[in-house]
């Protein structure tokens, strides 16, 4: 060790059961995080700052102003290059003694081996189903511990998959991938940045310790659910072992060729609708209508009804001035109750990139087929494109 | 009567189905197979698709414990049971 180091790391070198040997130990060791996303960009500061020798950072992402919110290595600078090595910068400043490897390829099925392999521990940060199913299936055929995080909204989930003789996979655990509509992404679901960096900094935790070996062996493996509103906010959860009959860990026969032969997007049940392109199809003639259509309705002053299916709280943060907020699972209960009075009334509905509003429509049309009920093709987002450039996009 | 209630906690796509983080249901006195607590709760969240599809992917707890069998589980009153879904965002 250099002579800085021992001021660099001192703070931590004094610990019963970390010292020097700790210190070296962490300096030999070589972590890949991917992912440099809410939970990896945290992860990564701590590991770094802790001293691990070798951080591999894997993301093909560019960053975005959305992201500032919550993936703290980035930066305004940064919007526009890919995440991995704006990450990679700002673990430079934080530590230039350590050596960081950058990765801007998406992980695949046939080069996750290649990516991953020279690493002993894996982070998984990542923000989707499919690359979790294939991470945890490269780590139980590298029998390499994965420190698994995950959060959406006001929770998280933290794990270490693939542990020991017997810890279970991810795949073990969850053997049903998650319907694509019910694995809401950060944009759809939203997620409060504090939250990731939460399950963030508990998977450099669970990383040090098992590097430093304060991770306790005979430890039974479990899961951390936190919930940021729950009382009690952190909750554990004994897991059991390995199942003999899962697909992956419980197999002897388990290979990279089953892996590289596996679509893991289709494995989780297809891509992931895209919910803006979505939004924008003409549909049925007669059924939609633009955002010009929209205009031009409203500005000849002509009688109309507005409904605007999104969340109130969406409604909260922005709307049309003389749209009516009935949320989606409220009207397509009840839709009866939102119709006009006057079948004679034309009827626009609304909604952020115009899926949900298609549905809405269908609903009141279903009981009123004969009615002048409109949705709007690509909903608030394309008001803001086309009509209004001072309307927010969110 | 604590014997004949259970505790549900519902964890991130289930909370958002549900609409709750946590609520109490009556079980019969005679006990509650586990592989049965889905019928119960579609007959509580009736056209909930959202909430079965969740279901369908999620893994049970029973006090802070993972469940390897469901059908080996009978509930008795008094537990405090956990839907926990796989969660992919971060």
């Amino acid at each position: 060790m250099h002579l800085l180091d021992y001021q660099r790391y001192g703070r931590q070198m004094i610990l019963d059961g970390f010292g020097l040997p700790g210190q070296v130990k962490l300096k030999q060791s070589s972590i890949v995080v991917v992912g440099a996303g809410g939970l990896g960009c945290p992860a990564l500061q701590y590991l770094a700052a802790a001293g691990v020798g070798i951080i591999g950072i894997v993301d093909d992402d560019l960053v975005e102003l959305s992201n500032l919110q919550r993936q703290i290595l980035h930066s305004e600078s940064s919007i526009g290059i890919h995440k991995a090595e704006s990450a990679a910068s700002s673990l430079g400043r934080i530590n230039s003694s350590i050596q960081v490897n950058v990765i801007t390829s998406r992980l695949t099925p046939q080069n996750a081996l290649e990516i991953l392999g020279g690493y002993d521990i894996i982070l998984d940060c990542t923000d989707n189903a499919p690359t979790r199913y294939l991470l945890s299936d490269i780590a139980v055929i590298l029998k390499k511990p994965l420190v698994s995080g995950a959060a959406q909204k006001y929770e998280g989930q933290l794990a270490i998959y693939n542990l020991g003789p017997d810890g279970p996979c991810y795949r073990c655990l969850f053997p049903k991938p998650p319907a694509p509509e019910n694995a809401g992404t950060c944009e759809e679901t939203g997620i409060l940045g504090v939250v990731t960096g939460i399950i963030g900094n508990l998977q450099a935790l669970e990383t040090i310790k098992l590097v430093t070996g304060l991770h306790s062996a005979d430890r039974k493996p479990s899961m951390t659910l936190f919930s940021a509103l729950g009382s009690p906010p952190f909750r554990y959860i004994k897991l059991r072992s390995r199942k003999a009959d899962c697909f992956a860990c419980g197999r002897k026969d388990f290979s990279l060729d089953m892996i590289a032969e596996t679509d893991y997007v289709q494995v989780c049940g297809g891509p992931r609708p895209n919910w803006i392109e979505r939004g924008l199809v003409d549909g049925v003639a007669g059924y939609r209508a633009t955002v010009k259509d929209l205009k031009n309705v409203l500005d000849s002053g002509q009688e109309i009804h507005l409904l605007d299916v999104r969340p109130s709280t969406e409604f909260g943060i922005c709307r049309l001035p003389s749209s009516q907020n009935v949320p989606l699972a409220e009207l397509v209960a009840k839709p009866d109750v939102y119709l006009p009075k006057a079948a004679a009334t034309p009827m626009y509905i609304i909604c952020r990139l115009g899926n949900d509003s298609q549905i809405a429509a269908e609903a009141l049309r279903s009981i009123r087929p004969d009615g002048r009920i409109q949705d709007i093709i690509g909903g608030l987002k394309a008001w803001s494109n086309t009509i209004d450039p001072n309307f927010p996009i969110y | 009567m604590s014997s004949s209630t259970i505790t549900i906690l519902y964890f991130a796509s289930a909370s958002t189905a549900t609409g709750k983080s946590t609520e109490t249901l009556s079980i019969p006195s005679t006990g509650l197979p586990l592989p049965s607590l889905p019928t119960l709760l579609h007959s509580l969240y009736p056209n909930n698709t959202t909430l079965i599809k969740v279901l369908n992917s999620s893994q049970w707890s029973v006090d802070e414990e993972m469940i390897d069998d469901p059908s080996s589980v009978i509930l008795r009153g008094g537990e405090e049971v956990a839907v926990i879904p796989p969660v992919s965002g971060g």
